[in-house]
C-alpha cells in the first residue's frame, strides 16, 4: 500500500545492475575439432562441478545444442561409472 | 544392419583365464545372434567412479558390433545372466551401417597402430621380447 502511493522516484535507471554479462562463446562451436564423447571422462569432467553436477549453460556458455549433447554424454558416462553421480563427503 | 557399441564392466578380481573366456563368450554370443563384431577394445582395469556390487575396480571392455535389435537383446540378456559382469551399456551409433566398410576401416586403423609399435619393438630389445610373449599367449 505504501509503495503504491509513493511520490514519483527520482528518475534512477532501474536496470542498472543488469548488462554486465560478457558474451560467452560455446567451446564446441568455436572449435570444431573438439567432440563430445561419453567415453572421455577427462573432457567431460571439465563441465561438471566438484560434486559431480553438470555445470549450467549460463555459466559454461555452451550453446543449447552442445549443452544437450553434453548432458547426454555426461549421463551416459555416469551410467557406466566413468563419472560419479555424486561424491560422498563421508569416506 | 545397425551399428552399436557396448561397454561392459567385469569384476576387478577376475582371473586372467576367466577374463579371456568371458571375452570369447561375449564375442560368440554376438556371432550367434546374427551380429558381426567389428572391434574389441580392452581398456584394462580401471577404478570405478562409484562402487558397483561392492567392487571398486573393474575391467572395462568396449566392443563395436553390427546387428539387428535381436542381437542386442540377446547380448544384454547374456550379460545380465552372468554375475561376473558388473554393468553394461549399449549405444546405437547408426541405423544404417555398412559392415564391410566398417571392418575395412577398422583393419586400417589397427595396421596403423601396429606399425609404430613394431618399430618400437625393434628399437628396444627388452620391450620387444615381452611383447612377443604376449602375442604367443593370445594365439
Amino acid at each position: 500500500m505504501v509503495t503504491r502511493n509513493r511520490p514519483a522516484r527520482p528518475s534512477r535507471p532501474r536496470r542498472k545492475r543488469r548488462h554486465f554479462h560478457r558474451r560467452k562463446i560455446c567451446r564446441f562451436c568455436a572449435d570444431g575439432a573438439v567432440s563430445i564423447d561419453y567415453k572421455d571422462p577427462k573432457a567431460l569432467r571439465f563441465f561438471t562441478t566438484e560434486r559431480g553436477k553438470i555445470i549450467p549453460r549460463r555459466i559454461s556458455g555452451n550453446c543449447a545444442k552442445h549443452q544437450r549433447m553434453l548432458t547426454v554424454a555426461i549421463k551416459r558416462a555416469r551410467n557406466i561409472a566413468l563419472l560419479p553421480f555424486t561424491t560422498s563427503t563421508v569416506k | 544392419m545397425r551399428h552399436y557399441e557396448i561397454i561392459y564392466i567385469l569384476k576387478g578380481d577376475l582371473a586372467e583365464e576367466d577374463y579371456r573366456a568371458l571375452l570369447e563368450k561375449v564375442g560368440s554370443t554376438v556371432e550367434k545372434a546374427k551380429g558381426q563384431t567389428i572391434k574389441v577394445d580392452e581398456w584394462g582395469l580401471k577404478t570405478l567412479a562409484y562402487p558397483i556390487k561392492k567392487y571398486h575396480k573393474g575391467h572395462y571392455v568396449l566392443m563395436e558390433f553390427c546387428g539387428g535389435p535381436e542381437t542386442t537383446r540377446e547380448l544384454e540378456r547374456q550379460l545380465k545372466l552372468d554375475d561376473r559382469v558388473l554393468k553394461y551399456q549399449t549405444v546405437k551409433i547408426s541405423d544404417q551401417a555398412d559392415v564391410e566398410a566398417l571392418k575395412a576401416a577398422q583393419q586400417e586403423t589397427t595396421k596403423k597402430e601396429e606399425e609404430p609399435a613394431a618399430e618400437v619393438e625393434k628399437a628396444s630389445d627388452k620391450s620387444g621380447d615381452s611383447k612377443g610373449e604376449e602375442d604367443g599367449d593370445k594365439e
